[in-house]
C-alpha cells in the first residue's frame, strides 16, 4: 500500500471478509460489521468499498451461479488477495506503533 | 413473496447497471429471510426502509460523481474559454454578481437576526421578559416580592423567574485605581437554563448572594486572563467591586454573553431577586422568566395578571399592577425597527434589481453576439438542450466565481458592524450563517439559470435561418434591453442621489449649529445603584433620596480643583435624544420634539446665553416649583412663528393611561444647541431635571478635560462606590461612537451607490457597443452613400441616449422621494436644487461617452471594410 494506507471502513470490510470462512458476498459482510462493531452500516457503502478495494487489487470477486432465493440473480463473491492481507498488516503495524507506550487506562481519566 | 416492486424500480434507477444483480439480489435474499422471521408486513416495512436508505445513498454518490465529472468536463473548459474571450463583460458580470450576492447575504442576515432571530440554545424559545406597570399611573415599576412569590407558587406557566440586567461596576485595583467594567447582576438559578459551563470553578448556586453571606462574582474569560493570567488559582480570590469584596467562584468562557456581554456577573439573592434589604420592589434589573414547555407568552401573561388581580384586590393595600410578558427576541422589535428594516429591504432590493438588470443586459448582449454561432451549431446538428446547457453552464461559472468574493465581503461587513454595535442583544450575532449562505447560493443558482437559459432559449428558437439572417444584418437595443437600461440607470441614480443626501445630512450633523466650549468641558454618564447607599441615604431609593444624591454629586464635583461649574442633564449635546410627544396649549394637536431635562446652570456652563427670557435655574428643581420649559430657537420659529414665546405653555403627552402631565410655562428661548438632526430638524425643548438614577454630568475645567477624568472618578467613588461612571470624555467626543457608525454607514452607502452607477454605465457601454458593432455594415452603407457623420452618429446613439437620460430623470424623482422618509437620528436633507440635476447631467455625459466610444470606432472603419463586415 505504501504511502496511501487503508481507510477505517476499508479495514473493517477486509477484516469482515477474512473472518467469514464461507463464500463471502455483500450481505454477510454487512451483517458481520454490524454485529462486531454495533454500528449501523449502509449496504451501499459496503458495495462501493468492495469495488474500490477490487480496483486497488486488494480483493477479487467472481460471479456465482443464479440462485432461486435471490430471484434467479447470482451472487458476487469476494475474497481477500495477498495484497489485501499485506495492507491490513501494514495498517495494524502503524496503529500499534501509535498506541505503543500509551496506557489505555490513563485515557479513561481524560 | 418478492421484494416490493417499487423498491426494485427505485434501486434499478439509481444503482449502476453492472451492480444490479449484486444489490437487488442481496436485497431479495434479505427480504426472504425477513419474511420467514417477521411475516409479510414486517418484511415489507423493513425491506422498504432499507431500500429507501440504499437508494438515497446510491443517488447521492451518483450525483457527486456527476458533479465531479461536470467540473472537469470539456463543457466547463469551453465555458471558461468563452468567458475569457470577453474580459470586460466577464469581469463586469462577476463584479455585479459579487456585489449583489454580498449585499443580499449581509442585508438578509441582518434582517433575519432582527426579525427572526431566536435565543440560540435549547429551550431559548421559552425565555420571556416580564414587565409590570402601575395601573393608576401607567408608569413602569419593578416586581415586589409578594408578586415574585405568587408567580413562583401559583403560575404554572412560569417554570423559573429570575432577575438579570447589565450593570456596569467599578473595579477597584489593589493600588486604588478605579476601572469601570461592563458587568451584569443576575440571580443564580438562571444559569441552569444557560448552556455555559465554567472553565474553572463553579456556577453560582442557590444561597449565593443572600444577605449576610459573602458576595460572590463570576468573571468572564478575557477579564480572568487580564487580571489573573488565566490561572485556576483565581477562583477563591477576592475582587473589590464598588468598594465591597466579592469572592470569585468561577470563570465563564468568552462566548457567555448573557445578559449583555459584560465581564463580571454579580450574583443576587435568588429569594428576593435582588430587591433592597428593606423590602420594596426589584429595581435595576429585569424580571426574566423561563416558561414551562408548551406554554406561550400570552398564556403566561394571562395567568400572571390573574394572580396579580387577586393580590392587589381592593382592601389589600397594594397598588394594582398589570403585567406584560414578551418573548426575549421580540423585545428589540418595535415600529421604529420595522421602519428601518423596511427601508433597508427596499434599498437592498433596489440594488439587487440594478445588478440583475445589469447582468441580464450583459448576458443578453453576449448571447446576441453569439447568436450566429449558436444558430450554426444547431444547423450542424447540435441539440437545443446541449446548446442551452452550455450557456447555462457559462452563467453558472459566473455565479460560482462571484459567490466567493460576495460571501466573503458580506461576512467582513457584518463582522465590522458586529464590533461597532457592541450593545447587540446577547442572542444576536451578525454573521453570514450557513442557512443564509445556502439561500443566497440557491438564489445565485436560480439567477444563473434564468440569465443563462432564457436568452439561450430565445437565441436557439425555431427560426434558425432567421437568426442567421438577423445576425448578418445586425440589430439594435431591443425592447427588453432598453427597459433594463432604463431601470438600472434610474435605480442607480436614485441610490447614489439618496446616498449623497445622506452624506450631506451626516456632514451637517457633524458640524455643530452652535459653538460650544468643547475643549474645556469634561462629561460623564452616571448610573446610581437601585438600593440605599451612602449617598442616597436609608430607605427605598425614591425621589427624595435621588434628589439628595444629585445635590451631593454637584457638590462633590464642584469641590474638585480646577472645576468652575457643574451641570447635570438627561442628555448632553449631540446625543440625539428621541423625540417625545408634546402638546401646545390651545392647539389640540400632538407634535414631537426631543426633550432634554437639565439641572440649573448647564447653559451657563456651556456659555449659552438665552435669546429671550431665561434658562432653567436651580429654583426650578425644588419640590413644588412651578413647571417650566425652555425651547430653542428652531422650536419657537417652527411652532410659533418667531421668538416671542415666553408665557406660552406646553406639556408632555403620556400614553400610559395615567393623569396628564402638567402644563409648563415657556420661560426662555435659547440658541439651537441640540444638534439632533441638522438644520432640518433641530427643534427641541428643555425641562428641569427630575431626580433619577441615570443622568449625565458636565464639568467646566480650567485645563485639558482629560486630565481631570481620574479626579472625577475618585470623587464619585468616594461619595458612593455604587455609582457607576462611564463615558468620561470631553464634550467634543460625546456621541463619537454613534457618529463613527453613521459615518461608516454613510461611506458604505456612497460607495455602493458609486459602484452601482459604474456598473450601470459598464452595462450601457456593453449593450451599446454590441448594438453599434452589429450595425457596422449599415454604417458603412450610409457613409458610402455620402451620409453625414453627425447624422449617422445620432442615428446610432439616439435611442440609447434617450434611455439613459430618461432613466436618470426617473431616478432623480425616486431619490428625492427617499429624502422624505426619516430613518435616522438626523433628517436627510432634500439635497438642494442642484444635486439631482447634477446627477442627471453627469449620467447623461457619462452615458453619452459610453455610447460615443463604440460609435466613433464604427465611424472610423472604412466603408469598404464595413461592407465586407459579417
Amino acid at each position: 500500500m505504501g504511502q496511501q494506507g487503508l481507510g477505517e471502513f476499508e479495514q473493517m470490510v477486509l477484516l469482515a471478509i477474512l473472518r467469514l470462512d464461507d463464500e463471502v458476498y455483500g450481505v454477510p459482510v454487512t451483517e458481520e460489521i454490524e454485529r462486531r462493531t454495533g454500528r449501523t452500516v449502509s449496504s451501499a457503502a459496503v458495495y462501493v468499498t468492495l469495488r474500490r478495494l477490487e480496483k486497488k487489487g486488494l480483493v477479487r470477486s467472481w460471479i456465482g451461479d443464479p440462485i432461486a432465493e435471490r430471484g434467479g440473480k447470482p451472487r458476487r463473491y469476494v475474497a481477500v488477495e495477498e495484497a489485501g492481507v499485506a495492507a491490513l498488516r501494514e495498517s495494524r503495524e502503524q496503529m500499534d506503533s501509535l498506541w505503543d507506550g500509551l496506557d489505555p487506562a490513563a485515557l479513561e481519566s481524560r | 413473496m418478492r421484494t416490493p416492486a417499487w423498491v426494485v424500480r427505485l434501486l434499478a434507477a439509481v444503482v449502476p447497471p453492472d451492480r444490479h444483480d449484486d444489490v437487488l439480489g442481496d436485497l431479495e435474499e434479505i427480504h426472504r429471510r425477513r419474511l420467514a422471521r417477521w411475516g409479510p408486513v414486517g418484511a415489507g416495512v423493513g425491506t422498504g426502509a432499507e431500500g429507501l436508505a440504499a437508494a438515497t445513498s446510491w443517488a447521492a454518490r451518483r450525483a457527486a460523481r456527476g458533479l465531479a465529472a461536470l467540473v472537469t468536463s470539456a463543457d466547463v473548459r469551453l465555458a471558461v474559454r468563452l468567458l475569457w474571450r470577453s474580459p470586460v463583460m466577464t469581469v463586469t458580470s462577476i463584479a455585479s454578481l459579487a456585489l449583489g450576492i454580498g449585499i443580499a447575504a449581509a442585508g438578509f442576515s441582518l434582517i433575519d437576526q432582527v426579525f427572526f432571530g431566536n435565543v440560540p440554545f435549547p429551550g431559548g424559545d421559552r425565555w420571556v421578559v416580564v414587565e409590570s406597570y402601575d395601573r393608576e399611573t401607567g408608569s413602569r415599576v419593578g416586581l415586589d416580592l409578594d408578586h415574585v412569590e405568587a408567580i413562583r407558587s401559583s403560575v404554572p406557566a412560569v417554570e423559573h423567574v429570575a432577575a438579570a440586567a447589565a450593570a456596569d461596576v467599578n473595579l477597584v485595583h489593589p493600588d486604588g485605581r478605579l476601572e469601570p467594567v461592563a458587568g451584569a447582576r443576575v440571580t443564580p438559578g438562571i444559569f441552569a437554563y444557560l448552556p455555559y459551563r465554567p472553565l474553572v470553578g463553579r456556577l453560582p448556586r442557590l444561597g449565593d448572594g443572600r444577605e449576610g453571606t459573602e458576595p460572590v462574582v463570576l468573571l468572564r474569560e478575557r477579564l480572568w486572563h487580564r487580571l489573573h493570567g488565566g490561572s485556576p488559582d483565581a477562583v477563591g480570590n477576592v475582587l473589590d467591586i464598588g468598594g465591597t469584596d466579592h469572592r470569585i467562584v468561577g470563570v465563564l468562557p468568552d462566548h457567555a454573553t448573557f445578559p449583555d456581554g459584560g465581564d463580571v456577573w454579580v450574583v443576587l439573592d435568588e429569594a428576593t431577586l435582588g430587591a433592597p434589604p428593606s423590602g420594596g420592589r426589584i429595581a435595576g434589573t429585569r424580571a426574566v422568566a423561563v416558561l414551562a414547555p408548551g406554554v406561550d407568552a400570552a398564556a403566561a401573561e394571562g395567568q400572571i395578571n390573574q394572580v396579580s388581580e387577586r393580590l392587589t384586590a381592593p382592601g389589600r393595600g397594594m397598588a394594582p399592577l398589570r403585567h406584560r410578558v414578551t418573548p426575549l427576541p421580540e423585545t428589540i422589535r418595535s415600529a421604529g425597527t420595522g421602519l428601518a428594516m423596511g427601508a433597508m429591504m427596499v434599498t437592498l432590493l433596489s440594488v439587487l434589481l440594478v445588478i440583475a438588470a445589469n447582468v441580464g443586459n450583459l448576458v443578453v448582449a453576449r448571447t446576441a453576439r453569439r447568436s450566429g454561432e449558436l444558430a450554426v451549431r444547431m444547423a450542424l446538428g447540435g441539440s437545443r438542450i446541449r446548446v442551452v446547457g452550455q450557456l447555462f453552464l457559462e452563467a453558472l461559472v459566473l455565479g460560482a466565481v462571484a459567490a466567493v468574493p460576495g460571501l466573503l465581503g458580506a461576512g467582513a461587513l457584518l463582522r465590522v458592524y458586529d464590533r461597532l454595535l457592541d450593545e447587540l442583544p446577547f442572542w444576536m450575532e451578525l454573521r453570514v450563517d450557513a442557512g443564509t449562505a445556502a439561500v443566497v447560493a440557491g438564489l445565485t443558482l436560480l439567477a444563473s439559470a434564468v440569465i443563462g437559459i432564457v436568452p439561450a432559449l430565445r437565441a436557439t428558437g425555431r427560426d434558425t435561418a432567421g437568426v442567421l439572417r438577423a445576425a448578418g444584418r445586425g440589430g439594435g437595443v431591443g425592447r427588453i434591453g432598453g427597459a433594463m437600461i432604463l431601470v438600472e440607470v434610474a435605480l442607480s441614480v436614485a441610490l447614489l442621489g439618496y446616498a449623497a443626501m445622506f452624506a450631506q445630512g451626516y456632514r451637517a450633523y457633524l458640524e455643530p449649529a452652535f459653538a460650544l466650549p468643547e475643549d474645556r468641558v469634561l462629561t460623564a454618564r452616571l448610573q446610581v445603584a437601585p438600593f440605599p447607599s451612602a449617598a442616597t441615604g436609608e430607605g427605598d431609593v425614591g425621589t427624595d433620596s435621588l434628589r439628595t444624591l444629585n445635590r451631593a454629586v454637584e457638590e462633590a464635583l464642584g469641590r474638585l480643583a480646577g472645576v468652575s461649574r457643574v451641570g447635570l442633564a438627561s442628555h448632553l449635546p449631540r446625543t440625539s435624544p428621541y423625540p417625545l410627544p408634546l402638546e401646545l396649549e390651545g392647539r389640540g394637536e400632538v407634535l414631537s420634539a426631543p426633550v432634554v431635562a437639565q439641572g440649573g446652570g448647564l447653559f451657563e456652563l456651556l456659555e449659552v446665553e438665552p435669546l429671550r427670557g431665561r434658562t432653567v435655574e436651580p429654583r426650578d428643581l425644588e419640590p413644588g416649583a412651578a413647571p417650566v420649559a425652555v425651547v430653542n430657537a428652531a422650536f419657537a420659529r417652527a411652532h410659533f412663528g418667531g421668538l416671542e414665546v415666553t408665557g406660552r405653555r406646553l406639556r408632555l403627552v403620556t400614553d400610559d393611561g395615567g393623569a396628564p402631565a402638567p402644563w409648563r410655562e415657556i420661560v426662555g428661548v435659547v440658541p439651537d444647541v441640540m444638534e439632533v438632526a441638522g438644520p432640518a430638524d433641530a427643534a427641541g425643548v428643555y425641562v428641569p431635571l427630575e431626580p433619577g438614577r441615570r443622568f449625565s454630568v458636565a464639568l467646566q475645567v480650567d485645563a485639558d478635560p482629560a486630565s481631570r477624568a481620574g479626579d472625577l472618578r475618585r470623587a464619585l467613588f468616594d461619595l458612593d462606590p455604587a455609582i457607576h461612571v462611564s463615558e468620561v470624555v470631553r464634550l467634543e467626543d460625546v456621541g463619537a461612537e454613534n457618529r463613527r457608525a453613521l459615518g461608516i454607514l454613510s461611506s458604505v452607502m456612497v460607495g455602493v451607490g458609486i459602484v452601482t452607477l459604474l456598473l450601470s454605465l459598464a452595462g450601457v457601454y456593453a449593450i451599446v457597443s454590441l448594438s453599434v458593432t452589429q450595425r457596422t455594415r449599415e454604417v458603412g452603407i450610409r457613409m458610402a452613400l455620402g451620409g453625414e457623420r453627425g447624422a449617422i452618429l445620432w442615428a446610432l446613439l439616439r435611442r440609447s441616449t434617450v434611455l439613459v437620460v430618461g432613466g436618470a430623470v426617473l431616478g432623480a424623482g425616486l431619490g428625492a422621494l427617499g429624502a422624505r422618509v426619516r430613518l435616522f437620528v438626523f433628517a436627510v436633507p432634500d439635497g438642494g436644487p442642484w444635486l439631482f440635476p447634477s446627477l442627471v447631467g453627469i449620467m447623461a455625459i457619462a452615458g453619452a461617452l459610453a455610447c460615443w466610444v463604440p460609435a466613433r470606432r464604427a465611424l472610423g472603419v472604412l466603408p469598404v471594410e464595413a461592407l465586407r463586415e459579417e
